[in-house]
């Protein structure tokens, strides 16, 4: 395998420095002094401090984590029973079905949040209920979270030697003991997988929450685009530093931990 | 005649009783996603052809004025705004997808180059940008292309552009953020391609005198088709519904399906027509899909994940 | 063709594994045809045939893996029909050994005794026996992805066998592994056998192995068992060409039958007539079988002898302990096999002329 050539390595370099050129201006005027987000001046933290004190982007981190945490938890159970059925049991048109489980994957994000919109409004028209709100973010997220969940389960199942459960099962295991013992155990990587991603996807989703929010549960993304829009200051500059330093963070953990395994 | 079932993974079943399974543990994931984004996208499909009444409110009556509306017959005579709108999306996602192609191939050939840590590390700085609030990415952008920036002082010291003006907004911005943004979406499912790739046959093709273009094509891109494609849908799929972007880096003067949608939903309170304008963009990535699928096979979107 | 066997062990006590008239289709393929078979307690039983011949539907139905389409099952004298695989008191050792990665060795052993709550003293001590028995003590903490092919082998046999099962089925457990490793362990697992007493039920495509190891074998073609016994008896008596030639080789001699009554049976071949031993059904083509290694070899041949045909040597392959050689005689090809037992002994080059003894013993008739 031969080294890469000068040609690549340009090109590589070129493009890393696009791809971290944001990040790095990001970190780097989240610390300028100047007020409203001009050029460089000096060097301070106290946009971080401010941070702290500001009840907007404090209830934004909570709205987010907590719309995070729920959707998370539903749509891994909700996922991770799709993906195990999917992949074991038959059943009339299942072809259909798990042709139609792709499709919340591969349809834009701001169709599936409008079509979503506006049929929280019918179901508001019906029933009073399903006022714009965490709720309904919740039940968003959950929607467009479990098919991935499916997805990943399922091929993780499919790649499963069925000799396991076989021998489970030849050595005494009852069908309730080979899932608690061998199947569970052995899907559980790509459970905690598919727990990954739904949430990163949460975290990071912005188009969804934004047609499904009501006043009050604004969430960090939504917040760094109303402030951009208005303008940028430095201390949405240090709020996106953190959430980046967090992102990283994350990364690298589950990067590590992947290695262990 | 008893049903005597079968036995998978050690386990017997009657035909009943794997029914009753497949209920119980596929059943409440498809009825969820049946119920909240299945039929309300056939909800889209049905309020496209209804219209908008004199408050804002959706009136059931048939008629097909959204679609001829977007087609640019609307009620004064031909107004071209929204086919092109709709050209300057479709461009704008296969020139997006095509750097991205163009700046990927590289990247990833680099990277399946470097030796044994290396190669981590390489593919680790590629990850880190993929896991990176999108949005947060974006607006940085803002901030490079700004007026006292220093891309925007050079531009207009070569006279590109006039002193003072910032280099966006701007369908150039939202072009260039676009790959920046999609580009890592684009190189993971690639480099998992890249990485498989058996060189013997691109040594074997130039042994026999290939030129390197040849090699490229006969011998090295069917071997990384299955990424290509998977990532190209991919970038091309969120390229054709992005309102973000265009919305922070292109303003009121690049206009793309998603912010139209977005006004439709917004102030314009015009929801009919807005579902018109979201049947057209599943349209687009339909067709594209279908269009893609054709070349690749199933594989190819089985890779993505 | 069907074979029979006796239904009731000489011993008294009930079959081991006893099937009958089992029936398996997959779709348009009938994998198994009516099988009767019925495994004495105690022995050392060989399933061999070449592939899709349908000795591991076999296998995996009797484990309880499968279900049958038609037939029964009986282990033990009972009727394992509604008995799921969990219950039945058999275990098997799969072809891909199928350890549990998550757990290490030991938990992997102790699993079935975990399965059926066995109280943690007893199970420790039966866990302990078998590790020694199967030699893996020192393995006990390692994961099945730190072993070599030989260890994983052992551990899967101990993790079946420490269950006592009534049968132990083997799914072609060496075919994974290298000859000399797999020559070391059929021994083992022969011994092992003869020590534990456990009616083993082994599948195997490999002829060496099954003749080595086994009390008794059944060899299937196409669903079928085209013939049961003994090793000895089914290589120096096969009944159809298949046997035949899978056990080993024979040469094959169309025949017509001359001559049959109580004292001597006598056949018309293309090149003269030949005696044999056994009599001979009354059809008009017979396909006479005769081992390499039975056929002798001479420059001329000797007075009023029987049993001589004029040969042409064709070929001459030496193989170091013997020569093989390929021989015509009129329109049929004949194989010898002379050992070197002397030497300087007398060897034939290819187109020399030379006679061949086909001893009256030794050539079998084949009932296809």
């Amino acid at each position: 395998m031969k080294r890469p050539s000068l040609p690549l390595w340009i090109n590589a370099v070129v493009l890393y420095v696009f791809l971290y050129a944001p990040i790095a201006v990001v970190v780097t005027y989240s610390l300028n002094s100047a007020r409203r987000g001009g050029p460089w001046r000096g060097f301070t933290t106290e946009w971080y401090g401010r941070l702290l004190h500001s009840p907007d982007k404090l209830s934004a981190l909570r709205n987010t984590l907590i719309l995070a945490v729920a959707s998370t938890a539903v749509s891994t159970v909700l996922g991770t029973m799709l993906g195990y059925g999917l992949s074991r049991y038959a059943f009339p048109a299942k072809r259909f079905f798990a042709w139609l489980m792709y499709i919340p994957v591969v349809i834009p994000d701001i169709v599936a949040a409008v079509a979503m919109l506006m049929f929280f409004a019918l179901l508001r028209n019906l029933t009073g209920l399903f006022e714009l709100g965490l709720p309904t973010m919740i039940i968003a997220h959950i929607t467009f979270q479990t098919p991935f969940i499916g997805i990943i389960v399922r091929s993780r199942l499919t790649d499963l030697d069925p000799a396991m459960e076989e021998a489970a099962h030849d050595l005494g295991a009852d069908p309730w003991q080979t899932f608690r013992h061998v199947t569970l155990p052995l899907m559980m990587p790509g459970v905690l997988a598919g727990a990954a991603l739904a949430f990163t996807l949460s975290i990071d989703d912005f188009v969804v929450s934004f047609f499904t929010a009501g006043p009050g549960s604004t969430t960090l993304p939504i917040l760094i685009y109303s402030s951009v829009k208005r303008g940028i200051t430095p201390d949405i500059n240090a709020l996106s530093t953190l959430i980046v330093l967090a992102s990283i963070l994350g990364t690298l953990t589950v990067t590590l931990l992947r290695r262990r395994q | 005649m008893t049903d005597r079932g079968k036995v998978q993974f050690g386990e017997r079943l009657t035909l009943r009783q794997e029914w009753r399974r497949s209920l119980l543990t596929s059943g409440p994931g498809i009825a969820w996603v049946t119920l909240f984004l299945l039929l309300p996208l056939l909800g889209i499909v049905a309020i496209s052809f209804a219209s908008r009444g004199t408050y804002g409110d959706v009136q059931w009556k048939f008629t097909l004025e959204n679609f001829r509306r977007f087609l640019g017959f609307g009620a004064f005579g031909f107004d071209p705004l929204y086919p092109k709108i709709i050209a300057r999306s479709l461009a704008m996602a296969a020139a997006t997808t095509m750097l991205c192609i163009l700046a990927a191939l590289p990247l990833t050939l680099f990277i399946s180059r470097l030796p044994g840590r290396f190669k981590q590390l390489g593919l680790m700085l590629l990850v880190i940008p993929f896991w990176t609030n999108m949005l947060i990415r974006t607006y940085a952008w803002q901030i490079i292309f700004s007026s006292t920036g220093w891309l925007a002082r050079s531009a207009a010291h070569l006279g590109w552009i006039a002193p003072g003006d910032a280099l966006y907004p701007s369908s150039f911005a939202v072009f260039v953020v676009l790959t920046c943004d999609f580009l890592p979406v684009l190189a993971l499912p690639l480099y998992a391609s890249v990485e498989k790739i058996d060189w013997s046959i691109a040594e074997a093709a130039s042994d026999l005198g290939a030129d390197r273009w040849r090699v490229f094509w006969h011998a090295l891109l069917p071997q990384i088709k299955p990424g290509l494609i998977a990532g190209s849908i991919l970038v091309y799929i969120a390229a054709t519904g992005q309102f973000a972007i265009p919305d922070l880096m292109g303003g009121a003067k690049t206009v793309l399906i998603g912010n139209a949608i977005q006004q439709q939903f917004g102030f314009s309170r015009d929801w009919p027509f807005g579902s018109a304008i979201a049947c057209l963009a599943m349209g687009i990535v339909l067709i594209g899909l279908w269009l893609f699928a054709r070349s690749a096979g199933e594989e190819g979107r089985k890779t993505i994940l | 063709m069907t074979v029979r066997s006796t239904m009731v062990h000489p011993h008294g006590s009930p079959p081991a594994v006893e099937v009958e008239n089992l029936t398996r289709r997959f779709g348009e393929i009938t994998a198994l045809q009516q099988i009767h078979l019925s495994i004495h307690p105690g022995e050392f039983f060989s399933l061999l045939g070449p592939s899709g011949c349908g000795k591991t539907t076999l296998l995996r139905i009797i484990a309880g893996l499968e279900v049958p389409d038609g037939g029964t099952v009986r282990i033990g004298g009972f009727n394992a029909q509604d008995l799921p695989a969990c219950r039945r008191p058999v275990n098997t050792v799969f072809q891909s050994y199928a350890l549990f990665p998550h757990l290490d060795v030991w938990n992997n052993v102790a699993f079935g005794l975990r399965m059926k709550k066995v109280p943690r003293s007893e199970m420790q001590e039966r866990v302990q026996r078998v590790m020694a028995l199967v030699e893996i003590e020192s393995l006990a903490t390692r994961k099945p992805s730190q072993l070599s092919g030989g260890q994983k082998q052992r551990v899967a046999l101990a993790r079946a066998i420490v269950n006592e099962p009534q049968v132990l089925l083997l799914d072609e457990p060496l075919g994974a592994l290298d000859l000399k490793l797999r020559k070391q362990l059929q021994m083992e697992l022969r011994n092992l056998q003869r020590r534990l007493g456990i009616t083993f039920l082994y599948v195997t495509h490999d002829q060496d192995e099954a003749l080595a190891l086994s009390d008794r074998i059944a060899v299937m073609r196409a669903g079928n068992v085209e013939q049961l016994g003994e090793a000895k008896e089914l290589y120096e008596r096969p009944r159809t060409r298949f046997v035949s030639q899978f056990l080993g080789s024979c040469s094959l001699l169309e025949a017509t039958c001359k001559r049959s009554d109580s004292e001597n049976h006598v056949v018309e071949t293309a090149s003269g007539e030949l005696q044999v031993t056994r009599p001979i059904p009354a059809r008009d083509r017979i396909t006479l079988a005769i081992r390499p290694e039975k056929v002798q070899l001479a420059r001329a041949r000797p007075s009023d002898a029987v049993n001589w045909v004029p040969v042409r040597i064709e070929q001459a392959t030496y193989v170091g302990s013997g020569t093989q050689y390929e021989l015509r005689t009129g329109s049929q090809t004949l194989r010898a096999e002379v050992m070197n037992t002397q030497v300087g002994s007398t060897e034939f080059a290819p187109h020399q002329e030379g006679w061949a003894h086909l001893p009256p013993g030794a050539l079998i008739v084949l009932d296809d």
